[in-house]
């Protein structure tokens, strides 16, 4: 039997379903049947706002993924690339020619949201590569600070004693760590030490944005999952399994883990808005990404044209807003989902 | 004379772009090709006298002059004054030199004109002697009269280019400055070359003849500073700078913020070229750009009376062509930016010919958010328009200005056997992503040209020292250079002959000075000796005449563009011209509505 059950007893799950009749005795042991997590999708599934916001998340997901192919469909070009629109494109102040669309022209169906004022390059491709940046660096900063946060809160919460001292010390000395002051010390640092070769400045950068994000995204995380495991010890049936003698990576891994499934879940959806908002923020400051092409350094270098370039500025932040919005309220809804204390 | 700010110089050197004619069809750019031809007054005028007054300007009321952070940092000690902003400030408004730049109505130049002297100096014949002699009536905040001694200490004190390191007294030192000035590495004490013969007179004799003494002569270095003042022997006289012109100093913060209020001692009668109307003048530099155009185009309480001296940003070009076009001042700067091939590493003349057609001006201009035709106009030679004696000629005859061919700079790669030569040059990320997309400009199109690109990262801090140290691997540097007065003597003496201690390939310890490209001809030096030693009427002619030598036969440098600027103003501002000695405000001039 998996220790999920014994946490929830399939008594309080039938009250928790949406107004469920009383039900004859084979019906209710099929009930019986359904591990929490199925019990959450259900619910999940029900939830018109969850369903919705999945749907762009997704999308969003799906358009970042097939951003090669998209672009490639539609002949447009986000970099210096062969094929790119050149500088004779712009007017003498850089901003695009009427026939490239606005803000000068009219739609363009080549270039379905414009060109970029001074560069030529496409808004479409640029926006679809920066989504893609964008998300690739919050999934990453999410699966990293996950596993280190899990590691600490498991082995703190577990330990007592000297170990856990420790390890929430250093949960509060991350915590005071200032993240900008981080971010900004760090990139003279990688510009000196790889100022000659180019094209591995450039991936560097933005491993050590993930690094930044994740080394200093992953405490709220511990603390959850610390103080979650101090209750937990204390139960039956780790007692039960310590009796048992069964190794301690065994009971923290398979006794206490699928209890702590739903805080975790509910934790990581909101992180990774929470990092994508991050790293359009620092990149927006100008700490975070330059050279590359993310929707913080879109915004970045577009913020100038708020005037008289609406919409490039305007796509950019829109999609970031959609995003983190749907990321959040999905986010709700799951933990809605998950919580069996909360109710609609 | 160097650029506002360091960190502009480095932006708008550092990126390497922009220039003229836009190809666009929207509303052309601004005419100012023919307003360069007036760039650095040549006239001159001896007799000129105070007070100046403005028809229908109205005194009293604060000047609040924005710009963005970097501007006005590089210090105020008249000594170590070499940055356009900072000279403009303080010669027009805190300090007075020996001679000034007075502003011509007519023709929107800049006429040269006594200050605190009563002519514009007397040389003897071979222009190795100069005497000037001050006025009555000029005295210093405190009321003190200002005497002849106190200029020759300023002088001296400023001939120490380790203290001063921007060393705008570089002309006055080494074997062709003052006698007896010494190589600028440490103050020389009190010297033969600068004497005060008595309390209004004082004399400068140099070791070879130095015909523009009197174009020299308004530089903040030859203003007086009061010879038993304590504060001037320590570090931090700039913080206690003891004013001469017509406002004091009452609050000044380095790089945010200067006030300067009324200094009653200033005598008008005695300033040909001041009007000095408002009753204050405050300078934030800690604005951005963004915020500034936003302000200015709303033109709402304070923003009226305010001005900027930072070119507004191409993004809010339309904007305040079709709202504010009457607030707008768009005018040219004696500014030539170049590319510097490494003399010493790139020694073939068809590599450095490749470069010019490889480069991508529009692209990498246009990337830079430069205005062609009015910020940037591409650049056919060393000289910026309007220095005397300019030649009209264009370095590449077969390269029309601002095209780029990659085709061709390859077969001269070819031609050359260097295919694939290794192009390394600094640049330096900045917060703005926009540096990032020119150097991945310059990449692919030195790539398209068969170059092997290899771009130097640096910090906006790391950048200067980067650039000017000679003994990293890089063979090409962005610079750029103003006039310091309009005459080729400031362009070839500083930038293209060879250092004193200069050995070949080892620049010795002075680095490369303003000398980027390294370049060392001993056939150039001699010329340019020769030139200075010339009737001073033939100089111009001689000076246009060796640009186009050494263009065409050793091409040094790859001109890129010639500089402009578009500022903008409130609509309660009178009289904000352009200077064209420096690209800065008419400052001496303006006043406000009231």
């Amino acid at each position: 039997m998996k220790a999920v059950s014994m946490t929830l007893p399939s008594a309080d799950l039938a009250v928790l379903g949406e107004e469920t009749p009383p039900v004859e005795e084979a019906e209710r042991q099929a009930i019986v049947g359904r591990s929490p997590i199925r019990i959450a999708f259900d619910r999940l599934k029900a939830d018109k706002v969850a369903v919705i916001c999945a749907f762009i998340v997704v999308g969003m997901i799906v358009l970042a993924l097939l951003a090669p192919v998209i672009t490639g469909l539609l002949d447009i070009h986000e970099t210096t690339e062969e094929g790119e629109l050149g500088p004779t494109a712009l007017d003498y102040i850089g901003f695009p020619e009427p026939e490239y669309g606005p803000p000068n022209g009219g739609f363009n169906a080549d270039h379905p949201l414009g060109i970029a004022p001074r560069t030529a390059y496409d808004n479409l491709a640029v926006l679809l590569y920066g989504m893609r940046l964008s998300l690739f660096i919050a999934l990453v900063c999410t699966s990293i600070s996950v596993m280190i946060g899990l590691t600490v809160g498991l082995v703190a919460g577990f330990s007592r004693g000297w170990l856990d001292r420790v390890l929430s010390f250093v949960i509060d000395l991350f915590l005071s760590f200032p993240l900008i002051l981080f971010a900004i010390a760090l990139n003279p640092i990688i510009t000196s030490r790889f100022a000659t070769n180019d094209a591995v400045r450039g991936k560097v950068e933005i491993i050590s944005l993930i690094i930044v994000l994740s080394t200093l995204g992953w405490m709220g995380l511990a603390r959850l999952i610390r103080g979650q495991v101090l209750s937990l010890r204390e139960r039956e049936f780790v007692l039960a399994a310590q009796v048992m003698g069964m190794p301690t990576g065994r009971i923290l891994f398979k006794e206490m883990l699928p209890n702590l499934l739903a805080s975790i879940v509910i934790v990581v959806s909101f992180m990774i808005p929470a990092f994508i908002a991050s790293e359009v923020a620092l990149s927006a400051l100008g700490i975070g990404l330059k050279g590359a092409n993310s929707l913080g350094a879109i915004i970045q270098s577009s913020q100038g044209y708020w005037r008289e370039y609406p919409l490039y500025l305007w796509a950019p932040v829109l999609v970031v807003t959609i995003l983190v919005i749907a990321l959040n309220m999905l986010g709700d809804s799951v933990r809605d989902a998950f919580d069996p204390k909360t109710r609609r | 004379m160097r650029f506002k700010t360091p960190l502009v110089a480095l932006s708008a050197a550092g990126m390497l772009s922009l220039a003229a004619c836009g190809g666009g069809t929207s509303e052309g750019p601004g005419d100012i090709s023919s307003e360069l031809e007036n760039v650095a007054g040549k006239a001159t005028d001896p007799t000129a006298v105070g007070p100046l007054t403005i028809e229908g300007a109205t005194p009293g009321g604060t000047v609040t002059v924005v710009a963005s952070a970097g501007t006005l940092s590089t210090g105020l000690d008249p000594s170590n004054a070499y940055y356009s902003d900072v000279m403009s400030v303080e010669t027009s408004l805190i300090l007075r030199s020996l001679t000034q730049w007075k502003y011509d109505e007519e023709t929107g130049n800049q006429v040269l004109v006594p200050d605190l002297s009563v002519d514009l100096g007397v040389a003897n014949d071979d222009y190795t002697e100069w005497t000037f002699t001050l006025k009555d009536g000029i005295k210093y905040q405190d009321g003190t009269p200002i005497v002849a001694a106190d200029i020759e200490y300023a002088v001296e004190r400023s001939l120490d280019c380790a203290t001063n390191l921007d060393c705008p007294a570089n002309y006055l030192i080494g074997d062709s400055g003052l006698l007896g000035a010494g190589d600028g590495s440490k103050a020389p004490g009190d010297i033969a070359g600068v004497e005060a013969t008595d309390e209004k007179t004082i004399v400068f004799k140099f070791a070879q003849p130095f015909p523009d003494m009197a174009y020299y002569g308004f530089f903040p270095l030859f203003s007086p500073i009061p010879a038993d003042n304590p504060d001037a022997k320590k570090a931090g006289y700039e913080r206690k700078l003891v004013a001469s012109g017509p406002y004091q100093v009452e609050e000044y913060s380095p790089g945010k913020k200067l006030v300067l209020v009324r200094n009653e001692h200033w005598d008008a009668s005695t300033d040909p070229g001041r009007a000095a109307l408002p009753d204050k003048w405050v300078f934030d530099n800690t604005s951005d750009i963004v915020k500034i155009d936003a302000m200015l185009l709303a033109d709402q309480g304070d923003a009226q009376t305010t001005l900027t001296y930072d070119d507004i940003d191409a993004a809010d070009y339309p904007a305040f062509k079709r709202d504010a076009a009457d607030r707008l001042v768009e005018g040219p700067q004696p500014l030539t930016s170049y590319l510097a091939p490494d003399y010493r590493k790139i020694t073939d003349k068809k590599i450095r010919e490749a470069l010019a057609y490889a480069y991508p001006y529009e692209a990498a201009f246009k990337a830079a958010g430069a205005i062609l035709g009015v910020t940037r106009i591409y650049a056919d030679q060393i000289l910026p328009p309007g220095v005397p004696g300019r030649v009209d000629y264009n370095y590449l005859p077969d390269h029309e200005l601002g095209t780029t061919d990659p085709a061709k700079a390859k077969a001269l790669l070819q031609e050359a056997g260097a295919e694939g030569f290794e192009l390394v040059w600094p640049w330096f990320e900045d917060g703005s992503g926009i540096n990032t997309k020119v150097k991945d400009i310059l990449v692919k199109a030195y790539k398209e040209a068969g170059f092997t690109p290899k771009p130097y990262a640096a910090t906006p801090e790391t950048y200067s020292d980067i650039r000017k140290n000679p003994d990293l691997p890089i063979n090409l540097r962005a610079a750029g250079w103003f006039s310091d007065w309009p005459s080729g003597g400031t362009w070839f003496p500083p930038l293209l002959t060879c250092g004193s201690d200069w050995k070949g390939a080892d620049l010795g310890e002075t680095g490369f000075g303003s000398n980027y490209a390294a370049f060392c001809e001993e056939t150039v030096d001699a010329k340019v000796a020769e030139i200075k030693a010339s009737p001073l009427d033939d100089q111009p002619k001689l000076w246009g005449e060796l640009d186009q030598t050494i263009m065409e036969e050793y091409m040094p440098w790859i001109p890129l563009y010639n500089g402009g600027t578009v500022q903008a103003h409130g609509s309660k501002i009178k009289g904000h011209e352009i200077d064209v000695t420096g690209g800065m405000p008419t400052l001496k001039i303006i006043w406000v509505q009231q």
